[in-house]
């Protein structure tokens, strides 16, 4: 994934150490970056996340993470305020139903009053950085956020959805066709789920979006859609449609739950910023299928044997800290260790053993031949 | 005819001839049944008596004499010519015999066997597998979960066979991707202490280029027993790297990186023997160069394998014969190795 130096700044008070030095912390110690390459006053970084780690680190908030445990810096909050309208209640213009258990969460929220202009400098400049072409102020904030969360957005033209207002997440019909975005008109079949109105296909999910919702110049209202879907259906759909995008590139590896609402909040925040628009009142949320945090023993005295190194219990403590785990308990040198939502990688003992490792260091770890040499 | 005019003639044309068959010509035209000699013995009739007698026995005399002088000159030319043939046919037996040339190593066989060689000495066993091979030892067994983007890491060339959908994972036909599937199945059939290496080929269905071929050689490296831990990989990863380079002063370092078959994962970098780490255009300035991937056995495949995770930990390596080749003979391009051009192979 490709990473702006600038953007990745951002997230830091303190500024981070120089591009070079910074890639060969995040080589060492989370994941293999190419060389630096200098766009204007900013550098592409190429961070190769393998598939472990799509689930959390294909963003620049992931990637900020990862660099605060490194580097031991503390993140920025990301600002997420928002002025809500309370006269306008998002439920009196707006319904979605979710037909299809693939679509985990869908959250959802409705802004009016939008005037679609160009995206300030920052913005465009980021998105450039990152390969993505600017479009306008409500298509570039949905990118934006996906870039900086990790979390795909789709905004749709809410004048052009059919009379009821009603979004429905079902599986597409047969020998039905959508035009996508890039007027291409793709056949469906009644495995692939879409996103529609109560007459037309919107959206492919999670992987393209249709023509007939569109943002254009015109468009005034907006709903913002902030969905988390099933990652070996849009991989096998991506596969049949012969269509990856970098939506159905990130869904593919299971995403946080947890993230939709965060990154709805985001975007409103944004798009509200930029534009002035007016937010309806609350959030749509159809979240029936909830995860619960996995917590997972770790015995230090295991740890030591595994890696071969004794770690004090208290520099454990601090790493496992530092990339958000929590410690519930500390009994007879086992800890219980709660996993944060976004580390779906995360299952067993010797997965929290990697963390200690890896942010401790392997060049620590001494050689020593096995007893049986 | 004036027999010594006759004489002269002959004699004159004997002088002339250089060859054999000049020779023969000559004694047929003279001495032959229907030759000059013969013709003026039928004319002795002609003759009175006394005179047949003294011609008949000059004549005999020319005949005897010509017949000798040409005899002579035969031998003589024979005798040149047997010179000559031996001359040119001169059979020296002291000379050495000449060299016939010899085959020579592929230089991936000669890598492999060092290596072989290297591992066996540190009491690995040599163990073999399919090159064909099922998903489920390639993958499933090996914690590549379905469906998933880790299944893509590796391009396959899968065979084709009728309703494969409709198959089991161990129906399933693929030309394996990497030797790890001995992993699986020598985990299933052996109890630890297990401690082997797999030479053997393995195929990727991808486009190639310098550093890319469909089809290279891998050495997988599995050692499983009791307190196993990630020093004890660095050890023994840094002792091969060493023997094989012939250079104590290899090190190695390890980075985080993902197999699904091992937790955690590595990158395996060894120091540039090239530039001693100073830096060179081989390591692109940094040092080190990547080498192999490794890392501790995942609970999984010991699960899958019928071992109980509790009891055992282990390591495993997989590195490419090829690039060790590459990188010991500086050979810049691995797809030298299967060109079949013998200005390359003639140097190992």
């Amino acid at each position: 994934m490709i990473i702006s130096f600038n953007f990745l700044n951002s997230f830091f008070k303190e500024k981070l150490p120089s591009v070079e030095k910074l890639c060969s912390e995040i080589t060492m110690h989370a994941f293999e970056v190419e060389k630096p390459v200098k766009v204007n006053d900013d550098y592409a970084l190429d961070i190769k996340i393998l598939p472990d780690r799509g689930s959390d680190a294909l963003s620049h908030f992931g990637i900020a993470r990862e660099c605060s445990a490194i580097l031991g810096l503390s993140l920025e909050n990301i600002k997420k305020d928002i002025i809500e309208d309370h006269s306008l209640d998002i439920h009196n213009f707006l319904s979605v139903e979710v037909k299809n258990k693939d679509c985990k969460r869908y959250t959802a929220r409705v802004l009016t009053g939008i005037t679609i202009t160009e995206s300030p400098k920052w913005i465009k400049d980021r998105l450039k950085v990152c390969g993505i072409t600017p479009l306008n102020n409500v298509v570039d904030v949905t990118n934006y956020v996906m870039l900086e969360l990790g979390q795909p957005l789709h905004a749709y033209d809410y004048e052009k959805l059919s009379e009821n207002k009603k979004i429905i997440i079902k599986k597409a019909k047969k020998d039905e066709k959508i035009k996508t975005l890039s007027s291409q008109s793709l056949p469906l079949e009644s495995s692939i789920l879409t996103i529609r109105d109560e007459e037309d296909p919107l959206a492919i999910a999670g992987i393209k979006g249709g023509k007939k919702a569109e943002i254009n110049a015109n468009t005034k209202a907006i709903v913002i859609e902030s969905a988390n879907f099933n990652g070996s259906l849009i991989s096998k759909t991506s596969k049949k449609l012969k269509l990856r995008t970098d939506s159905s590139f990130i869904f593919e590896h299971n995403i946080d739950r947890g993230l939709t609402e965060i990154a709805l909040e985001r975007a409103t925040h944004l798009i509200q910023k930029l534009t002035g628009a007016t937010v309806l009142k609350g959030v749509i949320d159809i979240y029936n299928e909830k995860e619960p945090l996995k917590t997972i023993s770790l015995n230090l005295d295991y740890l030591e044997s595994f890696l071969g190194i004794k770690i004090e219990a208290k520099e454990v403590k601090k790493i496992l800290k530092s990339l958000e785990f929590k410690i519930k308990t500390e009994k007879n040198k086992t800890l219980q260790v709660i996993v944060p939502s976004f580390r779906k990688d995360i299952e067993i003992q010797e997965n929290l053993i990697e963390e200690i490792g890896r942010i401790y260091g392997y060049d620590k770890i001494k050689s020593v031949l096995p007893l049986s040499f | 005819m004036n027999l010594a005019k006759l004489k002269k003639e002959v004699l004159e044309k004997l002088e002339k001839s250089i060859n054999l068959t000049d020779l023969e010509k000559l004694e047929k035209e003279y001495l032959g049944k229907k030759g000059k000699i013969r013709d003026l013995s039928s004319s002795i009739k002609n003759l009175q008596k006394q005179e047949k007698k003294e011609f008949g026995q000059k004549l005999n005399k020319l005949y005897d004499s010509l017949k000798d002088k040409i005899e002579l000159k035969k031998r003589a030319i024979k005798f040149v010519q047997i010179k000559e043939k031996e001359e040119k046919e001169f059979l020296d037996i002291t000379v050495p015999a000449k060299k016939i040339e010899r085959g020579h190593i592929h230089p991936l066989s000669l890598a492999k066997k060092e290596l072989e060689d290297i591992f066996t000495l540190l009491g690995f066993s040599i163990v073999d597998g399919p090159e064909i091979e099922d998903e489920w030892h390639n993958f499933d067994a090996l914690n590549f979960p379905l469906d998933h983007p880790a299944r893509e890491m590796q391009d396959t060339f899968f065979i084709k066979q009728k309703n494969r959908s409709k198959l089991t994972q161990k129906q399933k036909f693929i030309l394996r991707t990497h030797t790890s599937n001995v992993q699986t199945r020598y985990m299933e059939k052996n109890e630890p202490p297990i401690k082997i290496i797999v030479p053997g080929r393995v195929f990727r269905n991808e486009a190639t280029d310098a550093r890319h071929e469909v089809c290279f050689y891998q050495i997988e490296g599995l050692l499983v027993d009791k307190n196993i831990s990630v020093a004890n990989l660095k050890a023994v990863l840094e002792r091969f790297l060493q023997d094989y380079f012939k250079n104590m002063d290899v090190q190695i370092r390890l980075r985080p990186s993902y197999f699904p078959f091992v937790e955690p994962g590595f990158e395996v970098d060894m120091s540039c023997l090239v530039c001693n780490q100073k830096g060179c255009s081989t390591c692109g300035g940094e040092g080190w160069i990547e080498i192999l991937g490794a890392g501790m056995v995942h609970p999984n495949v010991f699960k899958n394998c019928g071992l109980n995770p509790k009891n055992v930990t282990g390591f495993a390596f997989g590195v490419s014969v090829d690039r060790l080749a590459m990188m010991k003979y500086k050979i810049d391009d691995i797809r030298w190795f299967h060109s079949g051009d013998l200005r390359f192979l003639k140097q190992f």
